[in-house]
């Protein structure tokens, strides 16, 4: 049992989220070791700095405060993802199988699971835990070793009475109540489902967004206009969109995949989820209207928009491939960077348009639709 | 009718079905194979789901090339339907009117007859297999088709809103002279209607026979 659960939700959790995993690990990687630092630092400082860093976890209470509340974060989401994946069908044979296990025997194979699933978070707390242990301080890594054991069990403990209860399954959500009576088009459905089924991956989507904007008019304001600045925060937002755009494709392909025979033009089914897109980039298209001059502001629209095109139609061309679409998300951001650098960005705009429509066109109907 | 000329639907190297040349008069079908035999690969490229090669056309309508035109044509109702869990049936219907150019009128007469007027306003995510099943053959009666392609239609629904859909068949085949293609390992009830010919599909050919 063990190993089946392993496979369906640990290894499941990190395909899924190996996006977010790859950029955070990334980056920190990139930071501590490649960084070039203004100036010569010796490899002594380095290293100091470096434990610094990991002792101020076992030493320091709000470091220490820091963490936990990453772990509640990673714990949470890891809980949503399960829960989740609980609920699709072809894992409802969980439900009538590991069931009939004792309850002791279903908890250890899901403590597993969420150990594995925990696994960065063991490395680092064991690794911290031993730093401390070697400089003498005792408390507060051993506080954490235990706070993480109980947090582990807890969360395991959690899907054993979730597999082990009588389904209820509600006639409505708060979601479906609100919007009972509004219109509800073909292109504009993706956003229900964000609203019913997708709020948290949402709400991350624009804390990022809204820091990517903070950063950005910081930092840039001093040294460029804000047109500049508008065309460089569009870039970044759009790209900070692509779990959404990812997600948006997995939806059409799965839950729209009727829509194939409707009688709709090949042009209609491209651009008609900008509509979804509009909605759901109404907070930022409301900080651009209010920060930039109006025809400014409809280019930088304009531009946001196609890079928009150009991600989903990869989707079209790749499939339902986490990895490879952020091969492409990569390469075509650090393109678009290059090209905001040297200011032919606003080529890059009709040729988005086309390229991404020929796409679109070419694989519309290709092998990625699984019959 | 349905022309197909140098049809190959393959994934990969793996070839599914291949038809030389074939064209198929207007009338009922019941397309019969093996599970695994390419029968829902087949009508899904029928219907526009699939990419293939070579040239599928009904009524002189070529899919490829005039694609909006034959998909209003052309209705489909999936084996195992899948729709989004927060809408609720009416609203799918309602989808479907509009994108096939139906009539309330139409949709109304559908409803009552399979009796589904009681939990159509309910979110499809509560609905049984066996509701979602009903709602899919709603759906592809629904506008002006030619050609209606049903895949697997006997699966999942109880024995009395089998015999509903048997009438709606025959009504629209007798009235709108609306053709069907029905594939279904299972044998259908062949004294309902007066003439249904029999397409098999093996090893990746089709072979027609009355």
């Amino acid at each position: 049992m063990t190993d089946i659960l392993k496979k369906i939700f640990a290894n499941g959790f990190y395909k899924m989220h190996a996006g977010a995993l790859l950029f955070l690990f990334s980056t920190l990687i990139i930071y501590f070791f490649f960084i070039n630092t203004l100036g010569t630092v010796p490899m002594w400082a380095v290293t100091e700095w470096n434990l610094a860093i990991t002792l101020a976890l076992v030493i320091s209470p709000l470091v220490l405060i820091i963490y936990l509340i990453v772990c509640l974060g990673y714990g949470f989401k890891s809980w949503q993802y399960v829960v989740k994946q609980l609920s699709v069908t072809h894992n409802e044979f969980l439900f009538y199988s590991t069931t009939s296990f004792r309850k002791y025997i279903q908890f250890k194979s899901w403590f597993l699971v969420q150990f594995k699933i925990f696994l960065p978070l063991w490395i680092y707390t064991i690794f911290a835990t031993v730093i401390g242990l070697i400089y003498g301080y005792y408390i507060l890594p051993i506080s954490i070793l235990l706070f993480l054991a109980f947090l582990n069990a807890f969360i395991a403990y959690g899907y054993v009475q979730k597999i082990n209860s009588l389904d209820q399954k509600s006639a409505t959500t708060t979601a479906g109540l609100l919007t009972k009576k509004w219109a509800k088009p073909l292109f504009i459905l993706f956003t229900y489902q964000v609203l019913d089924k997708m709020k948290l991956t949402f709400l991350i989507t624009k804390i990022v967004s809204y820091l990517f904007i903070i950063c950005v008019s910081l930092f840039f304001t001093e040294t460029a206009g804000a047109f500049s600045v508008g065309t460089l925060t569009i870039i970044i937002l759009i790209t900070a969109h692509a779990i959404i755009i990812y997600k948006e494709y997995g939806f059409n392909e799965h839950f729209l995949y009727f829509s194939h025979n409707f009688p709709f033009s090949k042009i209609k089914m491209f651009l008609g989820p900008c509509l979804n897109y509009a909605v759901i980039l109404f907070p930022e298209i409301l900080w651009l209207v209010t920060t930039q001059r109006f025809d400014h502001c409809g280019l930088i629209i304009l531009l946001g928009f196609a890079i928009l095109l150009l991600y989903r139609s990869i989707m079209y061309a790749i499939g339902n491939n986490m990895k490879r679409f952020l091969f492409w998300i990569f390469l075509i951001f650090n393109i678009l960077f290059l090209g905001f650098l040297y200011t032919i960005i606003w080529y890059f705009v009709p040729m988005m348009l086309i390229i991404s429509y020929l796409i679109f066109s070419r694989n519309y109907s290709n092998e990625h639709l699984s019959d | 009718m349905l022309y197909f000329n140098k049809f190959i639907k393959s994934y990969g190297s793996r070839t599914i079905v291949k038809i030389e040349e074939m064209e198929l008069s207007n009338g009922i079908y019941w397309l019969k194979g093996v599970n695994g035999s390419g029968k829902s690969t087949l009508l899904k490229s029928v219907c526009g789901f699939l990419h293939f090669e070579g040239e599928i056309s009904l009524n002189n309508i070529s899919l490829k090339n005039s694609g909006v035109d034959y998909r209003k044509k052309i209705n489909f109702a999936d084996a195992e339907p899948i729709y989004p869990e927060f809408l609720t049936g009416n609203e799918m219907i309602k989808l479907f009117l509009k994108a096939k150019s139906g009539s309330i009128t139409q949709a109304e007469y559908y409803i009552q007859s399979m009796d589904m007027g009681s939990y159509l306003n309910n979110p499809l995510g509560t609905y049984s297999s066996g509701m979602l099943k009903k709602l899919s053959l709603v759906l592809a009666f629904l506008g002006t088709p030619t050609l209606i392609c049903l895949d697997e239609p006997l699966i999942t629904i109880d024995t009395h809103s089998l015999s509903v859909l048997y009438q709606w068949i025959k009504e629209k085949y007798e009235k709108e002279n609306t053709g069907f293609i029905l594939s279904s390992h299972q044998p259908l009830d062949l004294s309902v209607f007066n003439k249904v010919s029999t397409l098999s599909l093996k090893d990746g050919k089709l072979h027609p026979s009355n």
